[in-house]
């Protein structure tokens, strides 16, 4: 029988994301941030520009859960869904774990440039669904 | 005797502006399995004009800057070459820069935070300010002082985390005007008006 695929190991990035929305008004959520774990399970902290942290999503196999400080962490059925209600988009925080170490993650109607991640910098476009959603991660 | 509030009156009525170097270190609770907190730490430039001026400098680890001019709160952040503009009043009424450096005196601190005496720690004296209103990401600030100089500027978040910025001598004789704090966006930067 097939061996079961190995974890991806754990994974730490810290640095800054910025998720730009072509709506109407624009919008634009930025942060600097600290992501962990893997796609089965993990932690994304975001913090605002004078270190306070702003929110903390956390995910596992059982759902997902964002944290506003406010000690009643909102559960979600997923993290697509809660990156919607938090940012607008349903950002793939697993498929960006993958892109984060260099290995590509396609993904219907987002247009992944990794060329630059060797120098920790990644731009992700989602073109489909509207409104266009452009989202940069820059990490150290 | 001095004690941190009296401190905090002085510095508001004596010090109408000042430049400093800051090193800010984030402190982060242990999570499970972790002996020591994490910590993140970053440096820079801060300088204030009272009654509604301040820019943060932030040098290192990557340079971010963050300027009150009077009416606006820009956030610059030069490797993304973003700019997120902000009408000052609402975006500053609850954050501790406001408290430190963009208030005329202590009646306006009282507007916005509860004040109380701190303990004395790390050999200065404290001033606890707790925002009044719920729903702000800080929870609680505290302002350090020696002898009136301003030495620290504490921050707690809900998530129990501790920001502390440390300042340096703070230069009082740098003449500062409205012009070291105008932003203008660079040519190319994307800017935004949430």
């Amino acid at each position: 029988c097939a061996t079961p695929p190995p974890p991806t190991p754990a994974a730490t990035w810290s640095g800054r994301l910025v998720l730009s929305l072509a709506s109407d008004p624009p919008q634009r959520f930025s942060a600097v941030f600290e992501l962990e774990g893997t796609a089965q399970a993990g932690v994304l902290r975001l913090f605002g520009p004078l270190g306070a942290q702003a929110a903390e999503v956390r995910w596992s196999p059982t759902g997902a859960w964002l944290d506003r400080g406010d000690g009643q962490p909102a559960p979600y059925p997923d993290l697509a869904a809660l990156t919607a209600d938090l940012i607008g988009a349903a950002v793939p925080v697993t498929a960006v774990l993958d892109w984060l170490a260099g290995r590509p993650h396609p993904l219907p109607g987002w247009e992944v440039d990794l060329s630059e991640q060797p120098q920790g910098r990644l731009r992700a476009r989602r073109l489909t669904p509207a409104p266009e959603a452009d989202l940069r991660l820059l990490w150290h | 005797q001095s004690d941190g509030l009296q401190s905090l009156e002085l510095f508001l009525a004596q010090v109408q502006q000042g430049r400093a170097t800051f090193t800010q270190t984030v402190s982060a609770p242990a999570r499970s399995g972790e002996a020591t907190r994490r910590t993140r730490s970053s440096r820079g430039e801060f300088i204030f004009l009272r009654p509604d001026r301040f820019r943060f400098h932030y040098t290192h680890p990557f340079e971010q800057l963050i300027v009150a001019d009077g009416q606006t709160l820009w956030l610059y952040d030069p490797d993304l070459n973003q700019v997120t503009a902000r009408a000052q009043a609402a975006a500053l009424a609850q954050t501790p820069a406001s408290a430190l450096a963009a208030a005329a005196d202590l009646r306006a601190v009282r507007e916005a935070f509860e004040l109380r005496e701190g303990q004395p720690r790390d050999g200065l004296l404290w001033v606890e300010l707790t925002p009044r209103a719920r729903d702000t990401q800080v929870q609680q600030v505290r302002i350090g002082f020696e002898q009136a100089e301003l030495r620290a500027l504490e921050i707690r978040d809900g998530f129990g985390q501790i920001s502390l910025l440390r300042f340096g001598p703070l230069q009082r004789t740098s003449h500062l005007s409205a012009a070291d704090f105008r932003f203008s966006p660079p040519p190319g930067a994307e800017v935004l008006r949430p």
